[in-house]
């Protein structure tokens, strides 16, 4: 057993510890609309690879619902452990590709990247805005929900995109590293992803209902005509893009903020230490 | 009874002896619970309530009722949330049928679990699974995870505290709330991550990454029926959730729903 794969190990459970203190304590401190409950999964994903990230986010899910006794248990999040192993699958993957690695703005290929990448995300927007948002005609046709929720589908799209402009002009201009875009937009693909696989469980598991404030997002999105399926589709594509956006940019800033020779011992260390 | 040490390791015990389960081991209980819990969880409807009804009755054969009833209260607002999503607004289907529906695969999976670890030390688990070949990096990523929850809770409970009064608002509008996230994650995150430095040195000097087997020492209940029964429980839910999957492929309707009328 190699020494970075002894601290991956114990990266861990130390992981799981954080995304049920994180995901319980400091969301109720700061009663912020965010699960805050995979920063420990996202960063053992990205020092430790997929594997390791994947079954950090189960387990996490498993233990909290299951194995902690009330009041610190969650029962609802048991069947979420598939989507959380998605998210630390994806995380490790954004690790082997280094995109949580520091890049500063005065290198011109890291400048480069991150505004290519902040290219792309604002192609697919314009895409996703002309083929869906054009009218509510072209929203029931090209989506299939319903016309009614046309406008409060629209209300979370555009905050979703503005949450990103916003977090990627402060990376680019005030922190003034292209490296933070390029983890955004990894939290924003994961987000997208993690409300896919989380509202059929919702809808159809638990009939929309977690017993978190998401659950008022879902009634708003049922009051404005959406159906219950595409309320909680609708209430995780607002929630995840915008949890996991915030997740992965501290993960991001808590990973620049380590001496490189404690992430350089990680199996993906290399990847966030190499020099741009 | 075994205990789980800080570092994850499973304490050594006596032979396992608990009340009102004695002579059922702790995998086989893991088997049930997780058999119960996946086919409630499958089917729904009255299936779920007869496993929610058998965990009940369990808890108060095997003295875990406490617990249970605790876990029941902790549904409370996932009741409330759904009785008003689904029975109060008018939009999309649903009604008081899908609220029951969900609260009873909810209870399902819940109840038979919380009582899985209410009559069962995770230690005693753990230890049973590395006995029948569970790897022992399996065990100790479990035993240390379980034993680092109250800890880093508490750190982070400190963590606040220290930072409300360095000044940091947590009660102002949401921007504020906003800028007081890097504050309050980061010292817990970056002290977990160089603590993991410190924790894996204390493993390997202990030889955690030596080649090998560990002896398990502790010996739990075994026998013919114990076998038999896991095998069967197994049986029994790949054969319900395969049954359920194929329902709608084959054109049959879906399982009845609980109604209150």
């Amino acid at each position: 057993m190699s020494p970075s794969l002894v601290r991956t190990l114990v990266l861990m459970p130390v992981a799981v510890a954080l995304n049920i203190a994180l995901g319980s304590t400091v969301q109720q401190a700061l009663r912020l609309p965010i699960y805050m409950d995979s920063l420990g999964t996202v960063l053992t994903g990205v020092l430790g690879g997929p594997l390791a990230g994947m079954a950090t986010g189960a387990l996490t899910n498993l233990i909290w619902a299951y194995v902690l006794p009330a009041p610190l248990a969650a029962p609802t999040a048991g069947p979420f452990a598939i989507t959380a192993a998605v998210i630390g699958l994806l995380a490790g993957a954004w690790g082997r590709l280094g995109l949580f690695r520091s890049r500063p703005v005065r290198d011109l290929r890291s400048l480069a990247a991150a505004l290519g990448a902040a290219v792309a995300v604002a192609a697919v927007v314009a895409y996703t805005f002309g083929r869906a948002y054009a009218s509510p005609r072209a929203f029931a046709t090209n989506t299939g929900f319903d016309p009614r929720a046309f406008a409060s589908s629209e209300v979370a799209f555009a905050i979703v995109i503005a949450a990103f402009a916003a977090l990627a002009a402060w990376a680019l201009f005030v922190r003034r590293d292209a490296g933070a875009v390029l983890a955004l937009v990894a939290g924003l693909a994961t987000g997208l992803v993690a409300a896919l696989v989380s509202a059929p469980i919702a809808a159809f598991v638990f009939g929309g209902v977690t017993g978190f404030g998401g659950d008022l997002v879902i009634a708003a999105f049922r009051a404005a005509g959406a159906s219950l399926y595409q309320a909680t589709l609708e209430q995780g594509l607002l929630s995840d893009p915008l949890d996991k956006m915030i997740v992965c940019l501290l993960a991001f800033l808590v990973l620049s903020g380590l001496p490189r020779r404690v992430l350089a011992r990680f199996p993906n260390g290399e990847r966030l230490v190499e020099s741009g | 009874m075994g205990v789980i040490r800080e570092d994850g390791g499973v304490a050594a015990g006596p032979a396992l002896r608990l009340a009102g389960a004695g002579g059922i081991a702790p995998v086989t209980r893991l088997a049930l619970a997780v058999s119960g819990g996946g086919l409630g969880l499958a089917w729904g409807g009255w299936v779920a309530i007869a496993v929610a009804a058998g965990g009940a009755a369990l808890a108060l054969a095997l003295g875990g009722a406490r617990r249970l009833a605790l876990a029941g209260l902790g549904l409370l607002p996932v009741v409330l949330s759904s009785l008003a999503l689904n029975a109060f607004l008018p939009a999309g289907g649903g009604g008081v049928a899908t609220a029951l529906d969900a609260l009873a695969r909810l209870l399902a999976v819940t109840l038979p679990m919380t009582l899985l670890f209410a009559v069962t030390p995770a230690a005693d688990l753990l230890a049973d699974l590395e006995a029948r070949g569970l790897d022992r990096r399996a065990v100790f990523v479990l035993g240390a995870a379980l034993a680092a929850v109250p800890g880093t809770r508490e750190r982070a409970a400190g963590v606040i505290e220290a930072q409300r009064a360095r000044g940091l608002d947590t009660e102002g509008s949401w921007p504020r709330r906003v800028r007081g996230l890097l504050p309050l994650v980061g010292p817990l995150v970056i002290g977990s991550l160089i603590e993991v430095e410190e924790r894996a040195l204390a493993l390997e000097v202990r030889a955690f990454a030596a080649p090998g087997r560990r002896t398990v020492l502790r010996r739990f209940p075994e026998g013919r029926w114990q076998r038999a029964a896991r095998w069967a429980l197994v049986g029994l839910l790949v054969g319900g959730v395969a049954a359920r999957v194929a329902l709608p492929l084959a054109g049959l309707p879906a399982p009845a729903r609980v109604r209150p009328w």
